[in-house]
């Protein structure tokens, strides 16, 4: 146990962590809560979510993002796009509350204090991009979990090297298949760098072979699948392969200053990862490749979301950013200083993603959620 | 107490003579062997002065010592004891006991302290031992009496085969009987208790009843049946993979810690080789364990042999091992099975841990430390610690590659994965090393199990003991004649259905016995492989006839949402169990393995195979044991030529 707690988001002693979350009402519950009361205000107020407007035109099979695609099938067998909104935003708001609570827990446990760790997951949740995506159009969910979800992969590959962390790190790849054409092309060059990260495969031939071989397996494998069940459901080869031909068959040249703009101007939080690179450690104790990562990644989807031809979100390249921050300072330790840069730059990400509205806004969403509270307000302020 | 034993040394014959109480005690018996061993040029004066070395750093006799390491013959020093003590030194092959003078309740004192009843002299009982020491007048006081005995030396090798000969029918029942007389519901004489037959009649009954009332319902829920049992196995062995495949998993035990150990803190460890018919490969085994970094005055090892196999009983002899090695002779007997004969042997060990190997074995030289060091760290629950096993064959033929995959999987991901989730531990065959004290706790090995060493590990766990991996590796060899490669994996399925019915017998008190998480454990690692195997090439077909070749005529097998979790298991359950086997190349780096490895679903075609030869044999020929040829490898052959060769 090291240290005293201090009310800043600093070291501290890591709390026992151990309590089931049904045990204890936590992050888990209040985000879940709040997420769901503020659809349900949406819903109310006859907002119709973009996913489901999507859904009722018909364009949901065409993009790819399978995980998607599985849960608006099955959305679409629900009576009436009010019960659809209500399921949808349920999904959502389960699947983005399990990552707070898992962050909260992570933060903890890397001995951040619970006010540093709650101001972390409420400068996330409170993001514009996190909330449009959970109240409405969840379809982008699936890339920022899968890629938030590969901080740890990477982190373990970093750090501990071992057998397992070969295999989380296979397993996670098809996430990436799943999630869409855009994040499915990272698949090739992730693949080489863990293959290349043995230090055998570096020397040897065979053992290249083995652990690309290796990592490669489970995508091939969920790509198999997807082919299976698609012939099930009367579906062809060529209608799996549709989405990712539309995308990359059509490079263009969209607005890349904007894209990337929107990512720097929503997301400043990418200077902390570059400053860390060069931020004075102890010998051994600096981890890079997974702070280049957090930079990287959201970089790319960037790029690829204005050269290939996808139909993602312009605010997904700094959610993703977002998320795969703070996953990556759940698992990195960072002195004190970088901690409180930390928690100060997401602060400024959430400010400016609602107020910077030059890159990107949705006037309709805003208006009607602006509205929603305000009605929410109303009884209080007569009050 | 007495200050003398009856009898002048002087004036008495010499098989009277008597010992002086007080000269029982001390060193200096040993002293006065080794002066009239180096006078008799039994050992050179350098050769002493290395054995007196190595006790004091092993913490042994000198008799122990110089024994073990071969220095001395044990007649050649128990004859020099006798003089010593001025008593008559006995052959007991030569002069047997007399067997109404022992008593069967004092059979493990006989085998444990060295010390048994001979023979009526003159009127006079006079009593065999190794030793005159304080604790010999102790015990044979309470027994006969403080004037009334004198003592006789000899070797505890004499010891050793006349207790065999004299207990040989009770021995040979005890290894039989006794875990059936003691806990009958734990052993696998009966293959089907009446309760589990009626079961199994109401069970049958009732599905052929309502297959013909209502075919496609009871069709439907039978697949529905074996396509969740499917699911929930495969779930199970991704997690057990996912968490084994971890370095938190293993216990690691560094060659630091092995270094710190201290010889003389090491305890007695016994070996038990049990064999039959594997003359051939003998002196392999025997340059592999002398090769064991362990004190050789603690080490017993035990060949154990059957009575009638003269071949290998013979080739031991000619080996001229060191008195570390004893040969123990399992009575002809039904059922003949290893862990019969590892019951009988158990009853001769010494140690305060005990270990099998099988013949081929070729354990890692500090294995035996590594156990100790498991043992020391664990809690007082701490039974058995499970040594992992692998193949020095592996690259022999595609057979071998398969079993070396199978194997790995088996010991570095799925094991570790069952310790880590504290639930029972099927062990493996041999490399398994336990408390003596526990292992007789539990009734050691069940003589009528097939796979003994897998219901060892539920009942260790039934009865409140845990079971460790530790990261030591026995190679051994793998079996890549398909024949006999079929019989011993006939031999492990059925044994793993003889495990699970005899467990299942009571599934209220195995679920208490080893909680939920055991219960469902034992269900998908014991239960349902054996059964899963048997099932596979049905499902197989239909699947296949299902979905590969468009055919709609058995979709209405499958109604959702079973159609799409047995379309899971067939693409996602099947092809992962695929990836699984294929990364458990990677712990050990066997990296040619890795693309060899998508042929696995071939390897478990196999499987299905030796199944049903298995469950034909569970019904018709239950506690038959299907012997493994072993000497077939290449390797071996090489080997085998390297140690003639250094033997001449």
């Amino acid at each position: 146990m090291t240290g005293t707690a201090t009310h800043l988001p600093g070291t501290s002693s890591a709390a026992p962590l151990r309590t089931p979350v049904y045990q204890r009402p936590g992050v888990f519950a209040g985000v879940v809560t709040t997420l769901l009361l503020v659809a349900q205000l949406l819903i109310d107020r006859g907002y119709l979510r973009e996913d489901i407007s999507s859904l009722r035109a018909g364009d949901a099979w065409r993009s790819g993002g399978w995980l998607s695609q599985v849960l608006l099938y099955l959305v679409k067998g629900l009576p009436g796009p009010v019960v659809q909104q209500a399921v949808l935003s349920a999904i959502a708001s389960v699947l983005l509350g399990i990552g707070p609570e898992l962050l909260y827990r992570r933060l903890r446990a890397a001995h951040w204090t619970a006010i540093g760790g709650l101001l972390v997951v409420a400068t996330v949740m409170l993001h514009a991009a996190t909330v449009f995506v959970l109240t409405a159009d969840a379809g982008e969910i699936p890339t920022v979990l899968a890629l938030a979800a590969l901080m740890p992969a990477i982190w373990s590959m970093e750090t501990v090297g071992d057998v397992q962390s070969a295999i989380g790190f296979g397993l996670w790849l098809p996430l990436l298949l799943l999630a869409g054409p855009l994040t499915a092309l990272l698949i090739v060059p992730l693949t080489l760098a863990a293959t290349l990260a043995n230090p055998d495969a570096r020397r040897h031939g065979l053992a290249f072979l083995a652990m690309l071989l290796v990592t490669i397996l489970p995508s091939v494998i969920v790509a198999i699948g997807i082919w299976v069940f698609l012939v099930r459901a009367d579906f062809g080869f060529a209608d799996m392969l549709r989405p990712y031909v539309s995308a990359y068959a059509n490079l263009g040249s969209g607005d890349l200053a904007g894209s990337l703009a929107a990512l720097v101007v929503f997301a400043p939080i990418i200077a902390l990862p570059v400053a860390y690179l060069f931020w004075p450690s102890r010998a051994g104790s600096r981890h890079p490749v997974s702070a280049v990562a957090v930079v990287a990644i959201p970089l790319y989807l960037a790029v690829a979301s204005v050269v290939l031809k996808t139909s993602v979100l312009p605010i997904l390249p700094a959610l993703t950013l977002v998320a795969m921050f703070a996953t990556w300072l759940a698992l990195q330790q960072l002195s004190q200083v970088l901690r409180v840069a930390a928690v100060l730059l997401l602060a400024a990400s959430a400010i400016l993603s609602w107020t910077a509205t030059g890159v990107w806004d949705n006037p309709a969403w805003k208006s009607a959620l602006v509205t929603a509270v305000q009605d929410i307000a109303r009884p209080w302020a007569n009050v | 107490m007495a200050h003398l034993v009856a009898h002048s040394p002087v004036q008495a014959p010499a098989e009277l003579l008597g010992v002086p109480r007080e000269r029982s005690l001390g060193e200096a018996v040993h002293f006065s062997v080794a002066h009239l061993l180096v006078e008799r040029r039994l050992i050179s004066l350098t050769g002493l002065a290395v054995a007196m070395r190595n006790a004091a750093d092993w913490g042994s006799s000198l008799a122990q010592t110089v024994i073990s390491s071969g220095a001395v013959r044990p007649f050649d020093y128990y004859r020099a004891v006798a003089d010593v003590y001025e008593v008559r030194f006995v052959d007991l092959r030569a002069e047997p006991i007399d067997v109404s003078l022992t008593n069967l309740e004092d059979r493990a004192d006989y085998a444990e302290r060295n010390i048994v009843p001979w023979r009526r002299v003159n009127g006079r009982l006079m009593i065999a031992t190794t030793e005159i020491s304080a604790s010999s007048f102790e015990w044979a006081d309470a027994r006969f009496g403080s004037d009334n005995y004198d003592f006789v030396i000899t070797s505890p090798f004499d010891i050793l085969w006349e207790t065999q000969r004299l207990f040989r029918d009770w021995d040979s029942f005890f290894a039989r009987e006794a875990l059936y007389s003691w806990k009958p519901e734990h052993s696998a004489k009966l293959t089907v208790v009446p309760k589990q037959k009626a079961a199994l009649y109401l069970v049958m009954g009732g599905f052929l009843g309502s297959a013909v009332l209502a075919p496609y319902v009871t069709l439907v829920a039978v697949m529905a049946l074996f396509t969740t049992i499917y699911t929930l196995t495969f779930v199970f062995k991704f997690v057990l993979t996912l968490v084994g495949s971890s370095r938190k998993a293993d216990m690691e035990i560094s060659p630091e810690e092995i270094a710190a150990l201290k010889n003389h803190e090491l305890p007695v460890y016994t070996v038990l080789v049990p064999m039959y018919k594997e003359a051939a490969v003998l002196p392999l085994l025997a340059k592999a364990l002398q090769g064991l970094d362990y004190p050789p005055s603690k080490l017993e090892v035990k060949l154990v042999l059957e009575e009638d196999d003269t071949e290998t009983i013979d080739a031991a002899k000619a080996l001229k091992l060191p008195g570390t090695f004893e040969i123990v002779r399992v009575p002809p007997s039904q059922p003949k099975t290893k862990p019969k004969a590892c019951n009988y042997a158990l009853q001769f060990s010494r140690g305060e841990f005990v270990t099998i190997y099988d013949a081929e074995d070729q354990p890692e030289p500090d294995q035996l430390k590594k156990a100790v060091l498991a043992f020391r760290r664990g809690n007082a629950n701490l039974a058995c610690v499970q040594g992992r096993l692998n193949y020095f064959n592996r690259d022999e033929n595609w057979l071998t590659q398969m079993f070396t995959l199978e194997y790995s999987q088996w010991f570095d991901f799925l094991l570790p994965g069952l310790d880590w989730l504290r639930v029972p531990i099927p062990l493996g065959g041999t490399s398994n090393h336990f408390r003596l004290e526990a292992l007789r706790k539990v009734g050691a090995w069940d003589p009528f199990n097939v796979t003994e060493d897998a219901d060892l590990g539920v009942r260790l766990a039934q009865e409140g003991y845990s079971v460790g991996v530790i990261n030591s590796t026995t190679y051994e060899e793998a079996n890549g004649v398909l024949p006999s490669w079929i019989n011993q994996r006939s031999r492990w399925i059925k044994g793993y259905m003889q495990t699970w019915l005899v467990h299942m017998r009571d599934p209220v008190h195995l679920w208490r016995s080893i909680g939920t998480k055991g219960f469902f454990a034992f269900q998908f690692f014991i239960g349902a492989p054996p059964f899963t195997v048997l099932l596979a090439p049905v499902l197989w077909g239909i699947e296949i006839l299902t979905w590969a070749f468009h055919s709609t005529s058995m979709e209405w097998l499958f109604p959702e949402p079973f159609g799409t979790l047995a379309l899971f298991n067939l693409v996602f359950g099947n092809l992962f169990l695929v990836y699984f086997g294929v990364i458990a190349a990677l712990k050990r780096k066997y990296y040619n393995l890795v693309p060899v490895g998508i042929m696995l679903p071939f390897y478990w075609v196999l499987h299905s195979i030796a199944a049903y030869k298995a469950f034909w044999q569970l019904v018709t020929n239950p506690h038959y044991w299907e012997k493994t040829t072993h000497g077939t490898s290449r390797i071996t052959q090489d080997a085998l030529d390297t140690v003639r060769q250094e033997q001449t």
